[in-house]
């Protein structure tokens, strides 16, 4: 048995020549909560079809515990064990809440009736209302509900709490964590609300233009990050080589921001070797991470 | 619970086909001759009974939500694709609930006939149980090459496109030498040459409808297989 819940090599899809996955690797750990990050288009929703069958990738491998899920009779085992929140939480208009849970319920026989309950009463759903007529918020979370109660072992949720209000996605993640916590569900969430991943997330990837550019463990990553804001003399000498784990040099002045992603004491030792510095280190966050990685710095000199 | 998602889909299209069978039994009733009998009756509503396949068939999920999928919506089409279940599962349950309905259909129809038309109370069963057995069958193929078109077609078109295959390929094919050819006629044998009137089963054009049909549902698979969502 794979370690791994979802494990991808060298995924390609493109559309009409456009590559939209351009050799993604992915490793999500059994039992994680993992955040899966990106601007739009990056790739965040692909993945998630070739994951689910919907879409076949064009190249590389993708397994959901350790199912090939281009193989459509793999996948489809695989789907027995994964609860799906889809993008748009679109389900069936004509159907009220009851018949729609009615309808799910035989697909997967470790269908929870205790959770049913507890969510029903939790999202206040009434079970007699069509889903047609429910607002955007109580079809999100219908369709959490419709996931979580499968008694999947992996959840895909493909931005969870958009169309939430603040209070319900305050609900949501603290159900995701104590599901997480209490059954060994991995959790696989594509979010652009990167405070929601820095509050549950353990593992995080950060995909841009269809490759994933950082992944790990977040508390590494973020005790690997460092800003390091420096204040010189004569700013800096010209042709500057910089050591490795330098990511990002700024210049405003003769004061510096440079952001880090490893080798902190070669960077601390290299700045504090030019002229009359004045050296200070920063934790960083998430956000800061993310924004390194996936947007273009034009004032940035690396 | 796949049959019972497609019934509740379907419900409404059926109840507009049987309303439009209403509706032209209504003229027929209203229009025809005094002494029209029940044979002529029947077999003058040939081209109904060959609407009610071309439009009762769908694809597996495509059609699920026609008007929205025509705008690049997919809507819940991805719930269903999360399913665990297989396409070709969706396909044949879509198309059973389909010929299900169109078999209904066809029975409602010969019964709202036989209802005011006095004569058609005249026809033997087996001869009225043979004709409804070659509408069926004859009608499979219409029903195949609307499966294969909503595949690949949105619902509004699908049915229109199909009407006019159907019509025009059977036309040209079957107008081209008439006689020589009208034993595969699998329409012919819904009117003129049904077994009401040659008191004959036309296996032969039942077979070539089944080919028909057997070739599009095979074409159904395919793309329906190939599809990416």
């Amino acid at each position: 048995m794979s370690d791994f819940a979802i494990e991808a090599n060298g995924l390609r899809k493109s559309f009409k020549g456009r590559a939209a996955l351009d050799g993604l690797d992915l490793r999500v750990p059994a039992g994680s909560i993992y955040g899966f990050l990106g601007r739009n288009g990056a790739g965040k929703t692909t993945t998630i079809k070739v994951l689910m069958g919907m879409l076949r990738a064009d190249g590389g491998a993708a397994r959901v515990f350790g199912l090939d899920v281009n193989d459509p009779q793999k996948c489809q085992e695989a789907r027995k064990r994964i609860g799906f929140v889809t993008e748009g939480k679109d389900l069936y208009p004509y159907m009220t809440v009851e018949q729609i849970i009615r309808f799910t319920r035989p697909f997967f026989p470790r269908w929870r009736d205790d959770l049913e309950r507890r969510y029903l009463k939790m999202f206040d759903l009434p079970p007699c209302k069509k889903v047609s007529a429910l607002s955007k918020g109580m079809q999100s979370k219908l369709m959490l509900l419709l996931g979580i109660c499968h008694g999947a072992e992996l959840l895909i949720l493909d931005e969870p709490t958009d169309g939430l209000d603040p209070a319900a996605v305050e609900d949501v993640l603290r159900e995701l964590v104590a599901i997480a916590g209490a059954q060994g569900t991995t959790i696989f969430f594509s979010s652009h609300q990167l405070t929601e991943v820095e509050q549950i997330a353990d593992s995080i990837c950060i995909i841009d233009k269809g490759r994933a550019v950082v992944a790990g463990v977040l508390d590494d990553l973020k005790a690997q990050y460092q800003r390091f804001r420096v204040v010189t003399e004569n700013g800096l000498p010209s042709g500057m080589r910089w050591v490795s784990g330098v990511e990002q040099v700024r210049q405003e002045g003769r004061a510096l921001s440079i952001l880090a992603s490893g080798n902190l004491e070669a960077v601390t030792a290299q700045l504090e070797l030019l002229p009359g510095a004045s050296v200070e280190r920063f934790p960083v966050g998430l956000k800061e991470i993310f924004l390194e990685h996936v947007r273009s710095d034009e004032n940035a000199l690396v | 619970m796949l049959w019972y998602k497609a019934w509740l889909e379907t419900r409404w299209r059926m109840a507009l086909i049987a309303a439009v069978l209403a509706f032209v039994l209504f003229q027929v009733a209203t229009h025809s001759q005094k002494s029209m009998d029940g044979v002529a009756m029947l077999t003058s509503l040939q081209f109904m009974w060959m609407i009610i396949p071309l439009s009762m068939a769908g694809s597996g999920v495509r059609t699920e939500n026609p008007f929205r999928a025509a705008k690049g919506i997919q809507g819940s089409i991805y719930y269903t694709m999360s399913l665990p279940v297989s396409r070709l599962q969706l396909l044949a349950v879509r198309a059973g609930v389909g010929l299900a309905e169109t078999g209904l259909l066809i029975a409602v129809g010969i019964g709202m006939a036989a209802a005011a038309f006095p004569a058609v109370r005249m026809i033997p069963v087996n001869e009225a149980a043979s004709y409804v057995m070659t509408i069926f069958v004859c009608g499979l193929s219409g029903f195949g090459i609307s499966t294969l078109y909503a595949t690949f077609l949105d619902q509004q078109w699908q049915a229109m496109a199909s009407m006019l295959t159907f019509f025009l390929a059977r036309g040209t094919i079957f107008g081209l030498d008439g006689a020589r050819w009208s034993r595969f006629d699998f329409f012919r044998v819904m009117g003129e040459a049904s077994p009401l009137v040659t008191h004959g089963m036309p296996w032969v054009a039942m077979g070539v409808s089944l080919i028909v049909a057997a070739i599009c549902f095979a074409g159904a698979v395919k793309v329906e297989e190939a599809r990416q969502y």
